[in-house]
């Protein structure tokens, strides 16, 4: 059987502004997307307040007042640094691992079974908490879609302390659990088919678990079928491969020979972000946050391993492939090691918003400027009519972006000097 | 025969630009920074290895020498994913060594111990003091400046009291 967990920051933004402003213990807090649009984290506070996610900042304001509620415009470069001290602090414990968003990562310990997973989750997220002052919960379950609810159970259920291992409970013990989590908390479901799914009598975890693989994938796809599949342990979605469409966007592919020099995953990683650019305009979104990652091939014993990856954080979103490519090569700079045989690189751009979200500043530069959105938009369309890259990017003439407008943004105290906490 | 060399975005061009008038500085920032990158003070820095050509086959002494150069950050930072700089405002260290303005780092990762110096929360206030223990057992806070300005802080159970990080280090620029 395999031990997939998923390991994820409790209320990450939220987290990362509390672990450097002590007074913000126990007060409600909310973290507003770019251009304080609406609440992207909320403390728990806030959830209990019934700020749901997403909500407009507009329309909650007069509550914030009300409640004291404090404000953070969003800190990306702040959040990638944290986050890119969890995984790589994660990445001690098992090298099989995938990083699914800026607070999210799988990993494998199916090699680590012979040892009482439940201390060894533990461990992870003492030391988590103690390096970086951040919490995390982790689920562990024989596929990643129960990896993911037993995340779920793990936040929801305080006396499991933060670790729910499913391989560890017995079976009867998880349909119960399971009898009481609605649908729509199953990873890929979501607000969308939950509705479709009640309407035919499934409510909760355990009827879909008891569904019929064959006749849903009649009714909906091939993508419930693997689901429920995955609900009953059969591993269908394996680590590296899947991301729910608008959420994230993932290129990457595994080498034909070993590459070992930088310059060849330059040119990998070049071409990767330019499909990845391009199916970011295609479903009309920018990012804010490029990961970049890449690793050897774990199954050569008599090879050293060696793997990393590192998210940076775009202060404007964008959808510029040049902008895209010279972050992503600064950040293959920085994890790049020489004589090591690489099997595989890959990019994730994530933080996604649509295009209309993102608002102009009225009284500073454009934010993104309508030569560069026509250069893309002929790029692709060159792209398209030729062949794919039938017009390539060489590594010049990128534009900088602007600082965006944020009313309440944190200091970047772990990335700027001048930023730092000051203490007496 | 072989040298690499990369900068250090944490020591090269960040300390150089934080020399630049701060008022000034302040006001180019929201223009100048284009990407905001997270320091990577895990990455070594720079490289040099020594490999001489010695013709009659006699290995250089030196070779047995192969070494990195120097890079502070190594001798500063244990644990990079656990620790943080702070900046020193103040003179309630100055026996210790910690003045105003001074960069000190902070290591999550280790465990304090009585006689440390400390970043701890006190009420919801970061301070940087030794950790001392009164008889009861309650922690203290004791300053390190012998002008006598500064008193020790007296833990009560009513206070809010954490402490962050351990100091483990200090750096500074003089010009």
């Amino acid at each position: 059987m395999r031990n997939i967990a998923l390991i994820d920051v409790n209320n990450f933004y939220v987290s990362c502004e509390r672990a450097f402003n002590p007074k913000l213990k126990d007060k409600p807090v909310v973290v507003l997307s770019n251009n304080d649009g609406c609440a992207v984290a909320r403390s728990n506070e806030v959830k209990a307040l019934g700020v749901g996610m997403g909500a407009p900042w507009f329309k909650f304001k007069d509550l914030a007042k009300q409640h004291g509620i404090v404000a953070y415009s969003s800190n990306y470069a702040l959040y990638a640094d944290m986050s890119n001290r969890v995984m790589s602090i994660l990445r001690h414990y098992s090298p099989d691992q995938e990083v699914y968003s800026i607070d999210e990562s799988f990993l494998d310990l199916t090699s680590f079974q012979s040892r009482d997973l439940i201390t060894y989750a533990h461990a992870m997220r003492q030391r988590i908490l103690q390096w970086t002052h951040l919490p995390v919960c982790v689920g562990i379950g024989s596929t990643k879609t129960l990896a993911k609810l037993a995340n779920h159970c793990a936040k929801k259920r305080p006396h499991m302390n933060g670790v729910c291992n499913l391989n560890a409970m017995p079976v009867n013990e998880v349909n119960h659990m399971f009898a009481e989590i609605e649908v729509g908390e199953v990873w890929g479901i979501g607000r969308q088919l939950a509705p479709k799914l009640k309407a035919l009598g499934i409510q909760t975890v355990f009827d879909l678990k008891q569904a019929n693989p064959e006749r849903l994938r009649q009714q909906f796809s091939v993508v419930m079928e693997k689901t429920i599949r995955e609900l009953n342990g059969t591993v269908c979605i394996e680590m590296e491969e899947v991301s729910p469409p608008k959420k994230q966007i993932v290129s990457s592919r595994s080498f034909g020979h070993p590459v070992r020099d930088y310059n060849s995953l330059a040119e990998s990683i070049t071409l990767y972000i330019s499909r990845a650019a391009e199916k970011l305009r295609k479903q009309h979104s920018y990012t804010s946050s490029v990961y970049v990652y890449i690793r050897t091939s774990p199954f050569k014993e008599n090879e050293p391993f060696y793997s990393n990856g590192l998210t940076i954080a775009i202060p404007t979103p964008t959808d510029n492939t040049m902008q895209l490519v010279n972050v992503a090569l600064w950040g293959l700079k920085q994890i790049y090691k020489p004589h090591y045989n690489y099997a595989k690189a890959g990019v994730m751009l994530s933080e996604l918003v649509p295009v209309q979200g993102v608002q102009t500043d009225l009284f500073s530069q454009v934010q993104v400027s309508p030569k560069s959105t026509k250069l893309m938009q002929t790029m692709d369309g060159i792209n398209k009519k030729m062949g794919k890259e039938s017009i390539k990017l060489a590594s010049e003439g990128f534009t900088r972006p602007w600082k965006m407008k944020q009313e309440n943004k944190s200091p970047c105290y772990t990335t700027k000097w001048e930023e730092l906490v000051s203490v007496q | 025969m072989s040298t690499s060399t990369t900068s250090n975005l944490a020591f090269n061009s960040r300390t150089s630009s934080r020399n630049i008038n701060s008022g000034l500085f302040k006001l180019n920032l929201d223009i100048v920074e284009a990407f905001e990158f997270p320091t990577l003070l895990t990455k070594p820095v720079s490289v040099s290895l020594f490999n001489s050509k010695v013709p009659a086959g006699f290995p250089s002494p030196a070779d047995d020498h192969v070494e990195k150069r120097l890079d502070p950050t190594e001798f500063l930072v244990d644990q990079a994913d656990a620790t943080f700089f702070v900046s020193i405002q103040g003179e309630s260290m100055i026996d210790v060594g910690l003045l105003p303005g001074d960069k000190a780092v902070v290591d999550r990762s280790k465990t304090a111990t009585v006689g440390d110096i400390v970043l701890a929360v006190v009420d919801g206030d970061f301070t940087i003091k030794i950790l001392n223990r009164k008889r009861d057992g309650s922690p203290r806070l004791m300053p390190a400046n012998a002008a006598g300005n500064y008193q020790p802080i007296d833990i009560k159970e009513h206070m809010q009291f954490e402490v962050w990080g351990v100091v483990t280090g200090s750096f500074r620029r003089f010009k």
